[in-house]
């Protein structure tokens, strides 16, 4: 027998809804989210460095971990932040709208609450579970600066 | 449910016992006159004792116990710290299992694996522990930090401990020595399980199931269900009722599937003494079963989730279990299951030696709002209009409590269906009213106006007004609409969000009748896109096997101006109703304006009034008081709050915050009360708090 643990492959159309006219509004959404502004490039972000030039460190990477597992995912799972959802939300805006986003709205109750180190090492740790790159430096608490670095597709 | 009432008060013996003793005295009282059931499942917890984490079975989390009073409060002093490190592969940083107190002895579970644990009342040391083996099961668990404890029943005079495993194994463990039982269940062919005092409820769950059925595979009792087909874990205990544990079920998050199969989450009846599988009700009814016709498309047949991820609970006299239920699969979009889709968002009433359905009320229609039923249905004798009723209470996120007569569904004020406003997005069908209950009024707000807006300060409300051009507003029910919208909307903003939900769950007086509701404001702005453009097909939690037109991306970003929320406080609330009369007697906001909101600088020479904190907060009911503490984002507190009026009438300092829920008991004749606790360096812990030595 076969378990197919590897992946979930879809069977797109192998079971026809009669609700389910996905593709001409597939497209059209698409188009739609970049011409509503939903993808886009911010002015700050375009100074040309971006998330993918090893940006933060794997120790703190490893710090961030620790704390969306005593956090964050009480309530979240890193599901929610990669992938798809992550390219869909993230990919042209900057790690600062990502840190700001957090630091502002999380966690749930007592937003503001963590030490921006502690939110930058998280932003860190997503980074890291989306694919970019670990490198020399941490990255920076600074807003300003975070606002520097686009996010751009993962490598 | 007096505890005043109580036959056996204050004594510790377990009832078969006592009612044998009783009887060969020839004690006269009514409860005598029944017949010595071979299994003994007290419909009422002995004064002192804490036997379901509810409290009791109606889940009223109501203490009968008076040494702690409005003048001694301020002297508890903690008597110990149980931490909940090292139960787990991470250290979990919330702790949302209540414990019970049986004979004794404190028992609850503990970390991702829902390690069971016994505690020494009185000095908090672990008598035994007992962990699962581990499984791919467990790896795939979305709920591993949901533990919420444990059930108890007392089989031919021994304590048996039961408990759901995040993989979905039931186990029964004798109570004194935490062993699995001995001649129950059947054995698990994995390493590292026992051969008895444990079922696969996988086998039993799917074994009528179509999809399963006609799956070209041999079961894989380390795996489960195979992804193509869904999956399904617990996030509550079961409940024992008259000697059967009723096993309730989790999904994963409708706001996190991607895809529209799953597993129906139906409801499982296993008998006490012997693990045998007794009966299984439908939560997604089969052809010619009750409510079948509320699903179109077909969809019964492939899509799941329904689940009872709350705690159940329970009218063992009447032989009832009340189970309040989560929507169908995927979060804010229902296109490919038209239809109201009982027995979705209800809550359904069991007869608990059979499983066959009572009565049910379909609280929201066709859910796609995340509106699950969060907290066990609360059970309670009242007078409404002078004729005594029995009734059962759910706290919603919605912001209102549904009552209905307990024993035939019947609501205790009209609840009536209401046009609500319908959808935009494509293939999506929601039903054109919904049912809103006429009283009690609504606790927490409903929907978002301008008038709701902050208004601190004019910059603070020019800033809202502003926030809110991008989004669409609208009352409760305010439909979702996808990215892209024509309008070039942001997203939809529907309120509240989550009202009463997980954790602080409802506590209630059975003396007055009065419950007491946590609320806390909110609001929700999904957006929702094509599910093939967000689906993760190698995450080992990803199920089915066909796209969702759409899909939930992100939870939203809408927030208020300069990390203020944008709407005015208070930000959450402790409102008691009387349910004789369906009246709010008094609401208080749940602990003192935030430091972060105090100092803020937007708001410098404001004069605020009191904000509360924003979380839900935890209550527990005793004979003399209300006590609660503030919830994760408050302070290290437990109130002492007059049960009548809601003033404060004392204060003391916890270890940590307090979270989820908390309880009591009476022990070598001392009144405890245990918070469960996390946060200021601690990991999920349990706190006990006494009064000092006499």
């Amino acid at each position: 027998m076969t378990k197919r643990r590897d992946g979930v492959g879809a069977e797109r159309g192998s079971r026809m809804h009669p609700r389910r006219r996905f593709a001409v509004v597939e497209v059209a959404l698409v188009v739609g989210l970049i011409s509503a502004g939903w993808i886009s490039v911010p002015p700050s972000a375009q100074s040309g460095a971006s998330v993918a030039d090893g940006v933060f460190t794997e120790a703190q990477a490893s710090r961030g971990e620790a704390t969306f597992r005593r956090v964050c995912s009480a309530c979240h799972d890193t599901g929610e932040f990669s992938g798809g959802r992550f390219r869909l939300t993230w990919v042209g805006q900057t790690a600062g709208d990502l840190f700001d986003t957090i630091a502002t709205l999380m966690p749930e109750g007592d937003p503001g609450s963590l030490t921006p180190a502690q939110y930058a090492a998280v932003v860190a740790y997503l980074l890291q579970v989306n694919g970019y790159p670990a490198g020399e430096s941490d990255l920076p608490t600074s807003l300003s600066a975070l606002r520097g670095l686009e996010i751009v597709a993962a490598p | 449910m007096k505890g005043s009432m109580r036959p056996f008060a204050g004594l510790r013996t377990p009832l078969g016992l006592l009612a044998a003793a009783a009887i060969a005295v020839g004690a006269v009282g009514e409860a005598l006159l029944a017949p010595i059931p071979a299994v003994a499942q007290e419909s009422e917890t002995p004064a002192g004792e804490w036997r379901y984490i509810g409290g009791d079975a109606g889940h009223t989390r109501y203490s009968g116990l008076d040494q702690i009073t409005a003048d001694n409060f301020e002297d508890l002093e903690v008597a110990w710290i149980w931490r909940g490190d090292n139960f787990g592969p991470t250290t979990l940083g919330v702790s949302r299992s209540t414990p019970i107190y049986v004979d004794g002895v404190l028992y609850t579970v503990a970390g991702q694996r829902r390690h069971v644990v016994a505690i020494d009342p009185a000095t908090g040391e672990t008598l035994w522990t007992h962990r699962e083996a581990h499984t791919t099961r467990f790896d795939r668990g979305m709920r591993q930090g949901y533990g919420k404890g444990v059930a108890y029943a007392e089989i031919d005079g021994r304590g048996v401990i039961y408990i759901i495993s995040p993989a979905f194994f039931l186990h029964a463990l004798d109570a004194k020595t935490g062993r699995p039982l001995e001649n129950w269940g059947n054995p698990v062919p994995l390493p590292g399980f026992p051969q008895t005092g444990v079922v696969d409820l996988l086998p039993d769950l799917i074994a009528d199931w179509g999809p399963w059925q006609s799956w070209d595979g041999a079961y894989d009792p380390d795996f489960g269900i195979p992804r193509e087909l869904g999956y399904i874990t617990s996030s509550s205990p079961p409940i024992v009722v008259n000697g059967v544990v009723v096993v309730g079920n989790s999904a994963e998050q409708g706001y996190n599937q991607t895809r529209v199969e799953n597993v129906p989450g139906d409801i499982l009846g296993y008998d006490a003494r012997t693990g045998e599988h007794k009966w299984k009700f439908h939560v997604i009814p089969r052809p010619g079963e009750f409510g079948h016709e509320t699903w179109e498309n077909d969809a019964w047949e492939w899509t799941g989730d329904v689940s009872s991820w709350a705690p159940l609970s329970a009218d063992p006299e009447r032989g009832l279990v009340y189970v309040p239920t989560n929507p169908p699969t995927i979060d804010f979009y229902g296109g490919f299951r038209p239809g109201d889709g009982l027995f979705g968002t209800s809550v359904i009433a069991l007869d608990v030696q059979t499983g066959e359905r009572v009565w049910h009320f379909q609280t929201v229609h066709h859910d796609i709002w995340n509106f699950d039923n969060p907290t066990a249905p609360v059970a309670l004798d009242v007078t409404v209009d002078g004729r005594p009723r029995q009734i059962v209470v759910q706290a919603t996120k919605q912001g209102w409590a549904y009552t209905f007569d307990r024993v035939t569904g019947e609501p205790i004020w009209p609840i009536e269906e209401r046009p609500v406003p319908q959808s935009e997005v494509p293939g999506e069908q929601l039903s054109p009213t919904q049912p809103m209950p006429t009283r009690p009024a609504a606790y927490e707000m409903q929907g978002l106006t301008e008038d709701d807006l902050i208004d601190f300060t004019p910059e603070l409300r020019a800033e809202a007004l502003e926030i809110i051009r991008n989004y669409r507003l609208g009352p409760i029910f305010n439909p979702p609409i996808q990215r892209g919208h024509p309008s070039g909307l942001r997203s939809f903003v529907s309120c509240p969000s989550g009202a009463s939900n997980i954790h602080g769950p409802t506590s209630a007086d059975p003396e007055t009748g009065i419950i007491y509701v946590g609320t806390r404001r909110g609001c929700r702005s999904e957006n929702i896109v094509p599910g093939e453009l967000i689906d993760a097909p190698n995450d080992i939690k990803t199920t089915g096997r066909t796209f969702s037109q759409f899909a939930v991306v992100n939870r939203g970003d809408f927030r208020g101006p300069q990390g203020l929320p944008i709407y005015k406080p208070p930000y959450a609330r402790i409102v008691a109703i009387d349910m004789n009369t369906g009246e709010h007697l008094w609401e208080t906001p749940n602990g003192d304006t935030p430091e972060r909101i105090r100092n803020h600088p937007a708001l410098e020479g404001v004069d605020l009034p009191n904000t509360g904190v924003p979380s839900h907060p935890v209550t527990m009911v005793t004979k003399t008081l209300l006590i609660t503490a503030e919830g994760t984002a408050g302070l290290p507190r437990l109130h002492a709050l007059d049960k009548r009026t809601g003033e404060r009438l004392g204060t003391v300092a916890l270890p940590a915050s307090g979270q989820y829920g908390m309880m009591g008991y009476q022990h070598e004749g001392r009144q405890y009360i245990v918070v469960q606790v996390a946060g200021s360096g601690l990991p999920g812990s349990l706190a006990a708090l006494r009064l000092p030595s006499p």
